[in-house]
């Protein structure tokens, strides 16, 4: 892994403009983002960061593709115009995840302080980035529903939050969970 | 000829709509001019002139009956119901009608002319409050023209109808043709919105609660029905003389009739071509007030000839110019002023001013006729002193609403624009009542809230409240208490707080002490030490702040040596705390602004962050080129900005010299406006408007901003407005300029134009920002901020009054450089505009990239480059080897990536 500079100012700030939830920003803003993005070209197989790494900000990939993982679990993939930024860290707290590139990849690499006041000066990327949050937080509750589906079947107890009440899975009202039984009894016949 | 045809037209987008409409207003006014004709020569041939007085009387009094009869029915009714049923119900009346004549009652002629008179002015009036629901302002003018043709066509047609067989047919046929026109008009109406050509009008988006109050309690709906009174009049006094001058002139009915159609011909033809070629231009060039005064004005003109020579050929011309007017242009711009009044508001304005207040006045003028007949005479010199009186008051009520048609679309677009409600004031009565009473809440953080507020916007009323705050069962808000006691040197109230020295919270006893400090009482200053090394770090702070405000001479050595330690202490924290203190206010003479320089040169950055505010909260002035140079760093920027914002008006000179001066770091100039801005004075806009560079784009706009916020602030600051208007023309300059740079590129084929092409719709949505920006600095600032949300507004509506009240606010050489840019000008208006005023032609796709390599914006030039580097267009090889020499480091760097894909090419 290494920061070599291979764009100009023009390219870095136009690929920015195409990235999702840049586009309401104007384009001198992201040009001053632009100015400020240290590049990093990434062999496959290489690790970005680790998990406990001093922070260092958000990630945008221009080339290739990243894996985030948490221990040995994959996390999330990064595509070209994705970004990953742990902007829940507080000051001076490490990495959650580690980053690895899955392909050769070229990395825009935007400081903390950076990303902050591009979210103060410009509500545009604010509300892209809650967007973006509101979708994964939905991916994430749907996948944790499918989990709780997939622990029952098995005959696992219910996963539950925090003060101990069971998460219901969609639409499991009325006689919905004597269905299911039914089901799982004809399951286990066959 | 055939453009110059196109400007007269409307729009193809609109001419359907106009032509519709106009087909139906031909229908209708066909048919009243035809039943008109046959009310006059009716009237005239079986009953004297002198009975006409009677008549008006009687017409005055059945319509306001009627109409209010009428007006219960329609009022829940649709527009286009409301139409079609009076519509229907006319024709069954005029084939009745018909059917009588034979009869020769008596009464006949006299209950034909007041039913005419009813049917025919509730009827167009419900035309044009359809039409009303159906457009907006700035379509208005553009259709106007074409509708309110077809009407003048209906009353030609409907004229030489009754010219040419008027003594071949019996009036009834009149009627019945009249009624057959009425059934056609229901049809066509039919059919249009059938077909979808005229839409249905759309539901209201406006809050309608005006709706239910009385129409009358707004000065401009009174001014408007004053304004209609004198109107109907005046033109009842005019037509008087001319029907008395008609009878001595001609005898029987059919000589009558045969006039009548005449002078209606005539009348008509000039009317349409009026209406057809002038209407448009008329209401865009000079706006519906000046064009609604020009009937008055030549009245006045003509009573005035008729005073001098009250005969036949002065009454006719005035009788003329009054018909001519009142049903075209003055027409149009009348049904203008309507706009402005909320959709439900203005239906009800239309139905009480047009059928009830012209009524009234139809009866007033006969009143007044008969009353100067009886008292002096009915001679036409008498009638027109009376009639210049009235048109005196007609006047004065024009003066009034024209002024008030402005302001009622400012209201207007407010109301419309959801972002813009009016806020609640909290130094409203009702509003800090309810916080004088949230300070009895048993809830800390209520009081609290309560408090800040309190404190904000009515400091004095906290004061009878603190002895129960200072019981409060809240330790915090005893503490906040005591501290309000202390800022006003504990003299705010004489209220005892020894007990609280004894509270069971270190903050509680902290603030007790401070209040104690603060009315001078010895010993005071020693019992601080004690919380400087408390476990709660906020309070030790506090406490060092506290020991820096109340030192007096006899502790101010020992002060600055705990200063001194802080300020070498190897933690930021402590150094942060002594400069933090720093800003408390000081109570003696001399302060320890000499230990700030330390601290802003500190290498922490929270360190040099709290100096650089304390600085100011001290009025550290000696320190503020220190401050100045700060502002150009990001990270220091908003606590420089802050401290000198605290020193107020006694750094505006510096902060002007920096600002006028181009060496200085292009990044703290950039940082001056925000600061200026927020010190508002004529000061810090005389400083302001020093800046009329354009090449630094970022300054330039923050500087504009600056003076928008200190207008905003104090708005009858003086703001010469030559500079603004220089400004405004090069801001106009560009979005003309940009659109043609748009229209060069056309659809982008790569990622390089794409964004070439945002940049330029950047470029031309800043410009408009500009533009309005600017006239915010002459003009109501918050009426241009609505403005400008309206004009973008989705809403076509919305759209149309917020350019409307821009063109009614700009005198006419400021509305012919900003209109073209409103929405929904015509892009031909903008082409002849930029050609004429500032010699720009549309462009190639090559031509408008090498005008961009030449041009002074660097960002613009930059985006330029990219796209020749990635097209390589060899061609401008030369634009991009001037741009490798550029001041600015962006265009260098895509210039010189361009010269090397180019020559490598």
């Amino acid at each position: 892994m290494s920061p070599r500079e291979t764009m100009t100012l023009i390219e870095k700030t136009a690929f920015l403009s195409t990235v999702e939830g840049l586009a309401g920003v104007p384009s001198e803003a992201l040009a001053q983002l632009a100015a400020r993005a240290v590049e990093i070209e990434c062999e496959r197989g290489r690790t970005v960061f680790h998990e406990g790494d001093e922070d260092r900000g958000t990630f945008i990939v221009v080339e290739g593709a990243i894996e985030l993982r948490k221990e040995t679990w994959v996390v999330r993939r990064l595509a070209v115009g994705q970004a990953h930024g742990e902007l829940f860290l507080g000051e001076n707290e490490a990495h959650q995840y580690t980053a690895v590139a899955v392909e050769d990849s070229h990395l825009l690499n935007l400081a903390r302080i950076d990303v902050r006041e591009a979210l103060l000066e410009h509500p545009e990327f604010g509300l892209a980035m809650v967007q973006d949050l509101s979708l994964r937080l939905h991916k994430l509750t749907e996948r944790i529903i499918q989990l709780e589906g997939d622990a029952q079947r098995d005959g696992g107890h219910p996963p539950t939050i925090g003060d101990g009440q069971p998460i219901e899975p969609p639409g499991s009202k009325g006689d919905a969970p004597r269905q299911r039984r039914w089901w799982r009894r004809r399951t286990a016949r066959a | 000829m055939g453009q110059r045809l196109r400007q007269l037209l409307p729009e193809p987008r609109d001419l359907n709509k106009a032509l519709w409409l106009g087909a139906v207003l031909f229908a209708i006014t066909c048919s009243y001019t035809l039943v008109k004709i046959a009310r006059d020569a009716l009237f005239l041939s079986r009953l004297p002139a002198g009975a006409l007085p009677l008549v008006y009387l009687m017409v005055g009094v059945v319509t306001l009956v009627v109409t209010w009869i009428y007006g219960k029915f329609a009022h829940r009714q649709s527009p286009l119901r409301s139409l079609i049923g009076t519509a229907a119900v006319s024709a069954l009346s005029l084939v009745g009608f018909a059917l009588a004549f034979p009869t020769e009652k008596s009464w006949l002629p006299m209950a034909f002319y007041v039913w005419v008179n009813i049917y025919g002015l509730i009827l167009v009036s419900q035309f044009w409050a359809f039409t009303n629901s159906l457009t907006e302002p700035r379509e208005a003018k553009r259709i106007m023209g074409i509708v309110g043709g077809g009407g003048i066509l209906g009353g030609l047609v409907g004229g030489w109808a009754a010219a040419g067989y008027a003594r071949r047919v019996p009036l009834s046929w009149f009627s019945l043709c009249a009624a057959g026109l009425l059934i056609a008009m229901v049809i066509t109406l039919t059919i249009a919105v059938r077909r979808g050509q005229v839409e249905r009008p759309p539901g209201d988006p406006e809050d309608d609660e005006e709706a239910a109050s009385s129409p009358l309690q707004t000065p401009y709906v009174r001014w408007l029905a004053f304004a209609s009174i004198c109107s109907v009049m005046v033109t009842g006094l005019i037509d008087y003389q001319f029907k008395v001058a008609v009878q001595a002139t001609y005898g029987d009915a059919g000589s009558i009739a045969s006039f009548y159609g005449r002078f209606f011909i005539v009348l008509n033809v000039a009317a349409l071509l009026l209406q057809l070629l002038g209407t448009r231009w008329l209401l865009q060039r000079l706006g519906a007030g000046p064009v609604a005064a020009a009937l008055p004005a030549g009245l006045a003109v003509g009573c005035a000839a008729t005073l001098v020579m009250p005969a036949f050929r002065t009454i006719m011309p005035t009788r003329l110019w009054d018909q001519l007017m009142r049903f075209s242009v003055n027409k149009s711009a009348t049904e203008m002023f309507y706009f402005p009044l909320p959709f439900q508001v203005r239906r009800r304005v239309k139905a009480f001013i047009e059928a009830g207040i012209e009524r009234f006045g139809d009866a007033l003028a006969g009143f007044v006729i008969l009353g100067a007949a009886w008292l002096i005479d009915s001679r036409p010199i008498t009638l027109s002193v009376i009639a210049l009186v009235l048109i005196g008051l007609w006047l004065i009520a024009w003066w009034n609403l024209r002024a008030g048609y402005v302001r009622e679309l400012g209201r207007s677009i407010k109301r419309m624009n959801a972002a813009d409600r009016d806020a609640v004031s909290l130094r409203e009565r009702g509003v800090l009542k309810q916080l004088v009473r949230a300070l009895d809440s048993p809830y800390e953080l209520v009081v609290l809230q309560a408090l800040e507020l309190l404190e904000e916007n009515a400091a004095p009323l906290v004061d009878p409240r603190l002895p129960k705050l200072l019981a409060h069962p809240s330790s915090r808000v005893r503490s906040r208490a005591l501290e309000i006691l202390a800022g006003e040197d504990g003299m705010r109230s004489a209220v005892r707080i020894e007990r609280l020295t004894r509270d069971p919270d270190p903050w509680v006893r902290f603030q007790a002490l401070r209040v104690h400090a603060a009315r001078g009482d010895e010993g005071t200053l020693a019992r601080f030490d004690e919380y400087l090394a408390a476990p709660d770090p906020a309070l030790g702070r506090a406490a060092l702040a506290a020991l820096v405000e109340y030192a007096g001479p006899a502790d101010r050595s020992r002060v600055r040596a705990l200063l001194e330690a802080r300020i070498a202490d190897a933690s930021p924290d402590e150094r942060r705390a002594a400069a933090e203190a720093l800003a408390a206010p000081r109570r003696g003479t001399e302060g320890f602004h000499d230990l700030l320089p330390k601290l802003l040169d500190d290498s922490d950055l929270s360190v040099r962050r709290a100096a650089l505010e304390s600085a100011g909260a001290a009025g550290a002035i000696d320190l503020v080129p220190r401050l100045i140079e700060a502002l150009g760093k990001r990270e220091t920027e908003p606590a420089a900005r802050h401290g000198l914002v605290a020193l107020g008006e006694s750094v505006i000179d510096p902060l002007a010299e920096r600002l006028a001066d181009p060496r200085v770091d292009v990044e703290i100039r950039r940082a001056l406006p925000p600061v200026l801005s927020e010190i508002p004075s004529q000061r810090a806009i005389d400083a302001l408007l020093q800046v009329r560079g354009r090449e630094d784009v970022v300054l330039a706009y923050r500087t504009l901003k600056a003076m928008n916020h200190i207008h905003a602030a104090l708005p009858n600051l003086v703001i010469p407005p030559e500079p603004v208007l220089e400004d405004l023309e090069l801001d106009i300059r560009d979005r003309l300029l940009a659109e043609l740079h748009l229209e060069a590129q056309g659809e982008p084929q790569d990622l390089g134009q794409s964004f070439l092409v945002r940049v330029l719709r950047e470029r031309h949505a800043q410009a408009l920002n500009r533009v309005f920006r600017r006239l915010a600095l002459l003009h109501p600032g918050d009426e241009l901020l609505s403005a400008y949300l309206g004009v973008q507004h989705a809403d076509a509506r919305i759209r149309g009054n917020a350019a409307e009240f821009v063109e009614s606010l700009l005198t006419a050489e400021r509305r012919a450089l900003v209109a073209p840019l409103l929405p929904d000008a015509p892009v031909e208006e903008r082409r002849a505009l930029a050609s004429s005023r500032f010699g720009l032609e549309p462009m190639t796709a090559r031509e408008s990239l090498a005008r961009l390599l030449e041009g002074d914006d660097a960002w613009l030039s930059t985006c330029a480059l990219y796209v020749v580097e990635g097209r390589r267009e060899r061609a401008l090889l030369g634009g991009v080897e001037r741009n490798l020499e550029a001041a600015d480091w962006r265009v260098r760097e895509a210039a010189s990536h361009a010269r090397l894909a180019l020559v490598g090419a």
